[in-house]
């Protein structure tokens, strides 16, 4: 099937962006990757630290990817962090469905429980994929809902190597949860010009007649081109993530997400449904 | 499924009367990485109630366990003095066996230079478990402390010392029919989310009971325990009806505790009513910290 592309450009600042789009699967962004700042940046209140308390169970989940990983790999005389260029491949099979397990944030989990255990810096990671398969069968009541396989490799030139993985663990998955603020007093958050950038787009595309349709399952891909060596994977998802959003993208259609960044000097988001 | 507390009204926590809680200076530090369900049960009770003494009794300072051998034996029920004698001429194999083994699956260090010298030990970080062989892989190059715990994503639990007094940890069959593995392992995980500043005690979302007295569970809290929630369930009511959890009605703002109802006023804000369960021992430090500053007087104690 040919669809047309239509050619879109919108001013940003004092910036011209120029955007592809097919009006319903397909959109390329000539910009700069954006990527989301830190969630106690945004809090940051003037001459006093931020209180927070982050969520257990997710820490605790973190804390098991990297003893999944560790065990094994000091078993075998690998001396942790390694440093590299890495990709990650994760796999959650579960009788839960996926308003219970949004994808890109468990994809964050599992990464922030590599991130220096494991990997030295999860920047190393170019490229990542969650895949999220239904189980039919209820497990008993004692045991974990999900399984969950994770594969770590390393790149090398334009080949690459398994490190390490895991396959079918039984585990509560857990997806990355915001920390909870100590001081309700004070919820003003600042604004971001990543948010603002976002949202022209999203309106421009809006305009133009971009429409995601409701109904899964859907196979996200995005590509990410630039300056992206310093900048994490996940965090530049989950900006285009919103903004896919924002055109009508509910985070339960979609059943696997893969991501990957490439160093280049013309910059440039690709993103496409399937 | 559903657990129902039964006679909510009366145990509900209430301002009159002299003190609610008893509120301890001496806390000690157990990792949440033993409560996990990817991690390996202690093989005998022996251990695992072994192992909480040694963590209770280790000293934070010298980063050495202060006790003897002698001690563990004769606190833990395995072995008593015989009246007249001044140290015990032989230690029960249970004793000899679980330190072995926490010693060989690289919990703790032996710190004593000859086999000669009396027993002594440091607690290492919990080790590793891998499942494919089966075995622990010890964590190299770490402290047993709790900065370097933070700093490495290791998780610890504070628990009171007086919680997990030596009297619960007996050997003898009627205590350890009353204390099974189950039940200080959730009381153990219940410390782990009691945040007095953020939940006025255990996190809600944990563990709470609505207003109807009905005990609302988190899925992923009796995963951790390896068990269903009726288990877990009816081990958060017996820890109700023995007084050791106490249920009290707070205002949360934003998700956040702010004080007892039963000792100030609403909020100005807008806010919710929650049923938390209070653990019946506190940390002092936790209730002198900064952040309590605010609220502590806002708590009924």
């Amino acid at each position: 099937m040919t669809v047309s592309m239509k050619n879109l450009s919108v001013t940003i600042g004092n910036q011209l962006v120029q955007i592809q789009h097919d009006g319903v699967s397909q959109i390329t962004i000539m910009d700069e990757p954006l990527g989301e700042p830190y969630e106690h940046k945004k809090r940051r209140v003037m001459n006093d630290e931020v209180h927070l308390l982050q969520n257990l169970p997710m820490m605790d989940f973190q804390e098991k990817i990297a003893m999944l990983f560790r065990g094994p790999l000091t078993y075998q005389g690998f001396r942790l962090p390694v440093s590299s260029v890495f990709e990650v491949e994760i796999e959650v099979a579960s009788c839960r469905r996926l308003d219970e397990l949004p994808l890109l944030s468990v994809m964050k989990s599992v990464i922030d429980g590599l991130n220096m255990e494991i990997v030295a810096n999860d920047q190393l990671i170019f490229a990542s994929t969650i895949e999220y398969k239904n189980l039919k069968v209820k497990p008993s009541p004692t045991k974990p809902p999900d399984l969950l396989s994770v594969a770590l490799f390393e790149r090398i030139s334009n080949k690459r190597r398994l490190v390490h993985a895991v396959d079918d663990v039984p585990i509560y998955v857990v997806p990355k949860q915001e920390p909870l603020f100590f001081d309700y007093d004070n919820d003003a958050q600042w604004s971001f010009d990543v948010d603002d950038r976002r949202d022209s787009i999203a309106d421009a595309l809006h305009a133009d007649g971009m429409r995601i349709a409701a109904g899964g399952p859907i196979k996200l891909t995005m590509n990410f081109e630039g300056r992206v060596k310093d900048k994490d994977l996940d965090n530049m998802a989950k900006v285009y993530f919103k903004l896919l959003e924002k055109l009508g993208l509910q985070a339960q259609d979609v059943h696997s997400i893969h991501l990957t960044k490439e160093e280049a000097t013309k910059s440039c988001i690709r993103i496409s449904l399937n | 499924m559903a657990i129902q507390i039964q006679n909510l009204s009366t145990l509900l926590v209430k301002s009159t009367a002299g003190p609610q809680f008893d509120i301890q200076p001496q806390w000690f530090m157990v990792q949440r990485k033993i409560i996990s369900e990817v991690y390996p049960d202690f093989p005998n009770p022996d251990i695992f109630r072994i192992y909480l003494y040694l963590c209770k009794h280790f000293d934070q300072k010298d980063r050495k366990f202060k006790r003897s051998k002698e001690a563990i034996c004769i606190d833990l029920n395995y072995a008593n003095m015989n009246p007249g004698a001044t140290r015990l001429m032989n230690y029960p194999p249970e004793v000899t066996a679980a330190l072995t083994w926490l010693e060989n699956n690289e919990f703790i260090v032996r710190t004593n230079t000859s086999k000669h010298q009396p027993f002594q030990c440091e607690i290492l970080p919990v080790p590793d478990f891998l499942q494919s062989s089966n075995r622990f892989i010890g964590m190299k190059n770490m402290a047993y402390e709790w900065f370097s715990l933070k700093n490495n994503n290791l998780g610890y639990i504070m628990a009171p010392r007086q919680a997990f007094d030596d009297s619960i940890l007996k050997s003898s069959p009627s205590v350890r029919k009353t204390w099974t593995d189950r039940k200080l392992k959730t009381l153990l995980l219940l410390y782990a989310h009691t945040w007095l500043e953020y939940f006025g005690g255990i996190d809600p979302e944990m563990v709470s009971i609505e207003s109807n007295g009905m005990l609302r569970l988190s899925k992923w809290f009796c995963c951790s325990l390896k068990s269903s929630e009726k288990e877990i369930g009816s081990v958060i009511n017996w820890f109700i009806a023995n007084g050791l959890l106490k249920p009290v009605e707070c205002y949360f703002v934003k998700g956040v505790y702010y004080g007892d109802t039963g000792r100030c006023q609403s909020p100005a804000q807008q806010y919710d009513v929650k049923i938390v369960l209070r653990p019946y021992y506190l940390i002092q430090h936790k209730i002198e910290s900064k952040l309590m500053k605010r609220k502590k007087g806002r708590m009924i104690l």
